[in-house]
């Protein structure tokens, strides 16, 4: 095995940091899937309110994905962007 | 010097590296531990959208007002999703750490604790969402009441919020003011006292992890104190003193938490103690990995001080007694994180560990 360099390292830690990021979509699965169960569950009971019933869900779910986007964002710049290996 | 011993292989090898290299790899894998944070607002948010959903069919006239209550209470349940946003990128954009004087091992693994303190936000998220949820389901059965119904929602979401708060500021003190740099003015090398330092700040953002706890409890308090407020309007303040005194109980398990850290951070008695330097060093991560325990307790209490705040609105003349019960079994509920403490006080004050070699 070649010798690893300090960049290396670095770019090592920065996958290892992508991964690590992107554990926060657990959450939004979660609570999407809550919504999109409970949205079922009312379009059932109140057919005619469909309309209202499907915006409020997907706006509601909307707002639950921000956290997943935020860990895709942190993972996207330490591939694409990596602000670190300019500080070295 | 040659060493067979696998952790001394490993830190020589680190050590190989430029002491920037080091830093900025602990900071890349910091931002990414930090982000599991949004597990929290994730799944709170989501269950807030289901209920709106839910009220919006049982009472499709009120689609406006309901739905920006829904709004209203997943936007408070953000906080920690961006909390731990804005710490991964002062670690990636503004790392502090890179250019901070003292030994490369505590400074690559403070970024790490303060990456892993983050990951407290899961509990504010989740909580804070369920009560943004059952907000909504009251304020959309009860229009009229929505003034009282949001801000009893409010401050038991603002409560929930507190351990989130004790987090990121154990993560900016390990950024910004690190006291662990203090003892020790090494820097290239590895000394035995670096090695100790380097695991007490791992051991101070793990112990954080306990935050998780009271924000899921406190969060589930705040939701029931909301939908007791719609089911006895006048018994208003009753409802919302019993969810803040339940919600107080808690909290327990995160102050503990963060008194570990900040012993680990502040008076580290480990650093002064003899013996095996790899034995002490475990022991500080042991400490803060105990504290993760609190999170137990802190669900548990919580659901009892909303079930608590449920019944008391329900039958107010009951409160005496019901308050009692919960007290009692808040009581027996937090002895979990009452043995984690101890363990961690022990590992840390009176380690027996260090005699046996």
């Amino acid at each position: 095995m070649e010798p690893i360099t300090g960049k290396a390292l670095i770019l090592a830690a920065s996958a290892i940091g992508a991964g690590l990021a992107m554990i926060a979509g657990i959450g939004p699965g979660i609570g999407q899937g809550y919504a999109a169960g409970k949205g079922a569950e009312s379009v059932g009971r109140q057919p005619e309110a469909q309309g209202d019933i499907v915006r409020t869900m997907l706006l509601g779910a909307a707002v639950a994905e921000t956290t997943g986007i935020y860990g895709l964002i942190i993972a996207l710049i330490l591939l694409f962007a990596n602000p670190l290996i300019g500080l070295l | 010097m040659e060493s067979t011993n696998v952790l001394m292989v490993f830190l020589e090898w680190l050590m190989h590296f430029d002491s920037k290299a080091l830093i900025l790899s602990a900071s890349a894998i910091a931002a990414g531990l930090a982000m599991i944070a949004g597990i929290g607002p994730g799944v709170g948010q989501g269950y807030a959208a289901g209920k709106g959903a839910e009220a919006v069919s049982k009472n499709p006239d009120n689609s406006k007002q309901t739905t920006m209550i829904m709004l209203l209470g997943a936007a408070v349940a953000e906080t920690s999703g961006i909390l731990a946003l804005v710490v991964a990128l002062i670690l990636l954009f503004g790392n502090p750490l890179v250019d901070a004087a003292g030994s490369t091992l505590i400074i690559s693994a403070s970024a790490i604790g303060a990456g892993l303190s983050m990951i407290a936000g899961i509990g504010p998220g989740i909580g804070q969402g369920y009560a943004a949820g059952k907000g909504t389901q009251a304020v959309s059965d009860n229009p009229e009441l929505q003034p009282a119904i949001v801000r009893t929602m409010f401050l038991g979401q603002a409560v929930a919020q507190t351990t989130g708060i004790y987090a990121l500021i154990v993560s900016l003190v390990l950024m910004f003011a690190n006291p662990l740099l203090n003892f020790d003015a090494s820097t290239g090398e590895v000394t035995n006292l670096a090695l100790i330092l380097a695991a007490s700040a791992i051991g101070a953002g793990l112990a954080m992890i306990a935050g998780i706890g009271p924000g899921v409890g406190q969060g589930y308090a705040a939701g029931k104190g909301a939908e007791s407020v719609a089911i006895n309007p006048h018994g208003y303040k009753q409802s919302t003193m019993i969810m803040l005194l339940g919600a107080a109980v808690a909290e327990t398990s995160g102050i503990l938490a963060l008194v570990v850290s900040l012993i680990l951070l502040y008076g580290n008695p480990l650093v002064g103690t003899e013996g095996s330097a790899v034995v002490i060093m475990a022991s500080a991560i042991g400490a803060g990995l105990a504290m993760i325990a609190g999170v137990g307790p802190g669900i548990g209490q919580g659901y009892a001080a909303g079930k608590g705040t449920e019944a008391v609105g329900k039958r107010p003349r009951l409160q005496a007694m019901i308050v009692r019960t919960m007290f009692l079994g808040q009581a027996v509920a937090q002895t979990t994180g009452i043995y984690a403490l101890i363990i961690a006080l022990v590992l840390m004050f009176a380690n027996p560990l260090l005699n046996l070699l």
